[in-house]
């Protein structure tokens, strides 16, 4: 932080340096300039990897899901998963054809893309 | 600590025992003399994850099995999660004591891969600490697709095995036991599985998730030669090792994931490259085997959330 307060400081006044001479002396003008845009470049690019650097530590949960699916016929929810939900765990009667095969056929998480 | 305190429900407070989990280490055998080394390295890994999960259950007495081989997965994600911590810390403290930009730009350049690594470890505490399946349970998942209403028993350490027919062939499907997070010894499993059937199996197909390169698309499927799976390269030696005594050939059946979408929970991309990875060993037994022939699938990676 301290770094970027003092490199600003160094930009605006070699930014100044190289306005008041530059009628006067090009070369010296170009090398002041050179220094403020560096300056303002470091202070840029490290304020842009602290802001990464939070927004990469507290990613949102995910939304995952169930698939409950029922072999004998074509029944079939996807429900918000529930601690305890495994693929294949048997979870009894189907509400559609009233047989005992109701399983939770796959788990997927389910939100955009990562990287 | 939440999810041991939940889960577990300690009569004391784990921390301290925590705290010394986070620092534990594995000294590595000698190399300088490698004859024997995988069957030491195998003691000593052996010897690690008993102590993990006896460790894990003196924390979490209250925990079923299942829950204990999820709570030691967590406890692993959040080691390695201390580990990553205490490098980079290292490092910064190197750099600013010896006032070497250097290190510090080292850094630096390497921080975009670490995040992305740290980012995944954090995701895979959730998953564990929930009991997700996480991609690179996709071995795991397709195994138990052909498992599933088979006579199952178990062989070797945590490892289930069922027998079932695909085109006329007789399959030996194996996984780690789940629903709990494990990855069992498919190597000793294979291993036993060929002596037992001494000269009968004609081929190993095993089935696993891989990394994937930057710009390769999620649940592709690729096929290959050799054992497919990660870890040290103990259970590869045995597999390749038995498979190259009786003549074997083995072949991979590989789905491509990034390091994130393997240990965060599985993607939909994932899940559905299951049932097109049973095609893919469909056709790789026709065109490689005879009807009649013994053909072992071996799904491996971490069962967590798939029971079997």
């Amino acid at each position: 932080m301290l770094i970027s307060i003092v490199l600003i400081i160094i930009a605006f006044y070699t930014l100044n340096l190289a306005l008041s001479t530059f009628s006067t002396d090009v070369t010296l003008a170009t090398l002041y300039f050179t220094v403020a845009v560096l300056s303002f470049g470091f202070v840029v690019l490290s304020v842009f990897r602290v802001r990464r650097g939070y927004a990469l530590a507290n990613p949102a949960p995910l939304k995952v899901m169930s698939i409950v699916k029922c072999p004998q016929c074509s029944f079939k929810q996807i429900k918000n998963f529930a601690v305890g939900d495994f693929v294949f765990k048997k979870l009894g009667m189907c509400t559609q054809c009233g047989v005992a095969s109701l399983s939770i056929t796959g788990i997927y998480y389910d939100g955009p893309t990562r990287r | 600590m939440k999810t041991i305190k939940e889960i577990g429900k300690p009569t004391m407070d784990p921390l301290p025992q925590l705290n010394v989990l986070m620092e534990s280490f594995l000294i590595t055998p000698v190399d300088m003399d490698p004859s024997g080394i995988v069957s030491k390295f195998d003691h000593l890994l052996d010897v690690r994850d008993v102590k993990f999960k006896e460790d894990v259950q003196k924390m979490a007495p209250s925990a079923d099995s299942a829950q204990v081989n999820n709570l030691e997965n967590l406890v692993e994600a959040s080691w390695a999660l201390n580990t990553i911590f205490r490098i980079i810390r290292h490092f910064y403290l190197l750099g600013k004591k010896t006032n070497s930009i250097f290190i510090i730009i080292q850094l630096q350049a390497l921080l975009p891969m670490i995040m992305q690594e740290a980012e995944a470890y954090l995701g895979a505490g959730r998953a564990f600490a929930e009991g997700q399946p996480i991609g690179d349970g996709l071995g795991p998942l397709v195994a138990s697709k052909l498992m599933k209403d088979k006579s199952q028993r178990k062989v070797e350490k945590d490892i289930m095995v069922a027998e079932t027919t695909m085109e006329d062939r007789r399959i030996i499907a194996l996984k780690a036991e789940g629903p709990g997070g494990n990855v069992g010894k498919p190597g000793d499993a294979i291993q036993s599985l060929l002596q037992e059937n001494n000269g009968k199996v004609s081929m190993i197909v095993m089935v696993d998730a891989a990394l994937k390169f930057e710009g390769e698309t999620t649940g592709e499927i690729s096929e290959g030669i050799g054992a497919a799976i990660g870890g040290i390269g103990t259970e590869r030696f045995k597999i390749e090792q038995e498979a190259t005594k009786q003549h074997i050939p083995v072949y991979a059946v590989i789905v491509k994931e990034s390091i994130l979408e393997a240990i965060t929970p599985m993607k939909k991309e994932i899940l559905e490259a299951g049932d097109k990875v049973i095609e893919r060993i469909k056709n790789l037994i026709v065109e490689r085997s005879k009807p009649g022939d013994t053909v072992i699938i071996a799904g491996i990676g971490n069962t967590i959330g798939i029971g079997q």
